[in-house]
């Protein structure tokens, strides 16, 4: 039954979970792709080497960044289509009449979703990062032993902004169900997940450090440049010290656990409404 | 069976069933160790609750024109001719009665009845030799 | 023991009352009619019954056990075909009984091949371009593949032609056939509900305003015809009177107790007053008020 059940989730979301894990992925994707034809794109490499890696792998970090702002958009409307068409085309009505609680069926539904959302979160973190550090190893300007321990310690940067991203999102994702479930129309649901995103994101901020700089140490400054004749297209004042990256993405307990429970609190009130919703 | 339903007048579908046994009995359509069809199998072929047919089936059996033989289906009784002539000359005898009734009602004495009702035997009698 | 079971249920939507003050009862193994016109609340009153509606107030109860809200193990004991379109439309047909059979444990595999086999069921054909034929039969299949106790049916055969009207009325036949099977259909067309039903209730404006077999609601209406005039006076008097009515032909009483009737007439000397029983279609007119002009 659950197989079924499963089978059936799985074929009416898998256009919007790939839409999510490419949405997500994007950057990466189409940077490697840019840097792949395009030979100007070569030239940030110019200055490239062991020592300055640290100012260019942090770009990287970018990616979680996104997640937990930008590519809320995405989790949110994952979560509101998770359970708005099945309200507007009332096919929630064949599925109440199989023998299996709506409970349990938002559950797994709830529980598909976010898994799709973390395991995507976390692939492109991981991804961002270590596609970034293949990158620039393939310049040959950078080398293995000479680098890796950045790169790991990149990575540990990542992971730990990973948690934060993955628990954001899914507050988003459950809290954007919540919103598909009570919201009377389409429209309103849209708009509801859009105001918890951006609620989210202003809270969010004030808990999570993404600018890596612990608040005495000397200040950096970075620079966008694309669109210019400069071949970097970031170009950053100082390269980071190692320590500085730990308190990348890094969590408070609290501000974490009340996450925690907020996306608990959601999904148990997504199950409770989504019980009780009449559809006439 | 080339029974056919009429829903659209009053008489109750059952009654229908029963009426046309009594008269396939009566014209010789049915004879005594006849078959009938099972009770699902007719509600199949009218299109009507199995429960009506059971109905008139259970009203023949009282009426002593079928009977059921245990596992094997319905049958028409041997008695059935019997009891359809009874029941016709039943049937004759109320819409003549009603005939009457109206007659009289309507003022006319029983030796005026009885002239038309010989004028009619003469001229039916009459019909039915031409046809033949 | 009922199978289906309401007692003054009752539900509104806003300012309007859908289906007022209903108490009815139909015992195990009857088939139910319920007859009326668009609007009269019978599809609410199923919605009610199958559990996806709360009832305003009264109750209703399927197999012992409030209908209201719906027990998910119910489903293995109940059958629905509603009225309006939702079973997925990305699905195909055989995708559909796959998934229906994979939730249920009680399926009967080889009912179903036959029901698909005698509809003529495209497996391929998505749910979205299916004809209304189609569609309901195959809402048929999905509601008696497990074999429930209790069908509720909301006007099957609307919009379909005569020849599948036929062949939806004598599959239901088959499956009545069943011991222990409980149907509750709503239909506009008095011949389906006149040739399904044991028992026919009569809606209108959300009340249930007559119920009884067939036979004894034709009973509650007849007419009285007298071949010769008789006094108004006489006829005004007959037990039972419902209604007197003047046409053309003269007056004719509408009785609910013709026996007696005719026997309070002949002790008034008439002689010639007959009972005709009316069809279900003039006892459906009269109930409702609305004779056709």
């Amino acid at each position: 039954m659950i197989r079924a059940l499963l089978w059936k989730e799985w074929h009416e979301m898998r256009a919007r979970y790939l839409l999510y894990w490419l949405a997500l992925n994007a950057p990466i994707v189409v940077v490697s792709i840019w840097m792949a034809f395009s030979t100007t794109a070569r030239a940030p490499f110019a200055g490239l080497s062991d020592a300055t890696i640290l100012k260019y792998l942090p770009v990287a970090l970018l990616e979680p960044f996104l997640i937990s702002t930008v590519y809320l958009l995405a989790a949110g409307y994952l979560g509101v289509t998770t359970f708005r068409p099945e309200i507007e085309d009332r096919s929630l009505l064949f599925v109440s009449e199989q023998p299996v609680s709506r409970r349990r069926y938002v559950a797994i539904k709830l529980l598909f979703g976010g898994l799709q959302v973390t395991l995507a979160v976390w692939f492109a973190t991981v991804l961002a990062v270590s596609g970034a550090y293949a990158l620039m190893l393939a310049s040959h300007r950078v080398t293995l032993a000479g680098s890796s321990g950045i790169f790991r310690a990149m990575l540990a940067a990542g992971l730990q902004s990973a948690v934060w991203s993955s628990l954001v999102s899914l507050i988003v994702f459950t809290g954007s169900a919540l919103a598909a479930a009570l919201a009377p129309r389409w429209w309103m649901a849209a708009l509801g997940s859009i105001a918890l995103i951006v609620g989210t994101v202003l809270i969010e901020l004030n808990y999570v450090d993404f600018i890596p700089l612990p608040a005495n140490s000397e200040p950096m400054s970075f620079s966008m440049n694309f669109g210019s004749n400069n071949p970097q297209w970031v170009t950053l004042s100082r390269p980071l010290h190692l320590d500085e990256l730990a308190s990348f993405g890094q969590w408070h307990a609290w501000p974490q656990l009340a996450a925690l429970l907020l996306m608990v609190v959601f999904a148990v009130l997504v199950t409770q409404v989504y019980a009780r919703k009449e559809l006439t | 069976m080339q029974l056919k339903i009429d829903i659209t007048g009053g008489t109750p579908i059952y009654l229908q069933i029963v009426e046309y046994i009594h008269r396939a009995v009566g014209s010789g359509r049915l004879k005594p160790e006849d078959p009938l069809p099972s009770v699902r199998q007719l509600a199949l072929e009218l299109t009507v609750n199995p429960n009506t047919v059971a109905r008139a089936y259970l009203e023949l059996e009282h009426q002593g024109f079928i009977y059921k033989r245990p596992g094997q289906g319905t049958y028409v009784c041997t008695q059935a001719p019997g009891a359809a002539r009874r029941e016709r000359n039943r049937i004759v005898a109320e819409r003549l009665g009603k005939a009457v009734a109206e007659a009289l009602q309507s003022g006319m004495s029983a030796s005026e009845i009885q002239e038309i009702f010989d004028q009619v035997m003469q001229q039916s009698a009459l019909e039915a030799y031409e046809r033949r | 023991m009922n199978a289906v079971e309401t007692d003054r249920l009752t539900r509104i939507f806003g300012r309007v009352c859908a289906v007022h003050s209903v108490t009815l009862q139909v015992p195990e193994g009857a088939v139910f009619g319920l007859l009326g016109a668009n609007g009269a609340g019978k599809s609410t009153l199923l919605r009610l019954l199958a559990g996806h509606l709360k009832p305003t107030s009264g109750i209703a109860s399927i197999l012992g056990r409030p209908a209201y809200p719906p027990v998910p193990a119910r489903w293995l004991r109940l059958g629905y075909v509603s009225q309006s379109r939702y079973l997925p439309a990305w699905m195909t047909i055989g995708q559909c009984l796959d998934f229906a059979r994979a939730m249920r444990p009680r399926w009967d595999v080889g009912k179903v091949e036959r029901l698909s086999r005698r509809f003529e069921l495209p497996l391929d054909a998505r749910i979205r371009d299916l004809s209304r034929g189609h569609y309901v039969r195959l809402q048929i299949v999905l509601a008696l593949a497990h074999n429930p106790e209790v069908i509720l049916l909301d006007e099957p055969t609307s919009g379909l032609d005569p020849a599948a009207r036929r062949e939806l009325l004598s599959m239901l036949i088959d499956e009545i056939g069943l011991r222990g099977r409980t149907v509750v259909l709503s239909s506009q067309l008095v011949e389906d509900i006149e040739r399904m039903a044991d028992v026919v209730a009569i809606m209108d404006g959300g009340s249930l305003v007559a119920t009884g077999a067939p036979d004894a609601l034709k009973g509650s209406r007849s007419r009285i015809e007298c071949a010769s005039p008789v006094a108004e006076a006489d006829l005004c008097a007959v037990p039972g009177l419902v209604e007197l009515r003047r046409g053309p032909d003269g007056a004719v009483a509408v009785t609910n107790e013709p026996d007696g009737a005719i026997q309070f007439l002949r002790a008034r000397g008439v002689e010639a007053a007959t009972v005709v029983a009316p069809s279900l279609e003039e006892v459906f007119f009269d109930y409702v008020n609305r004779r056709p002009q």
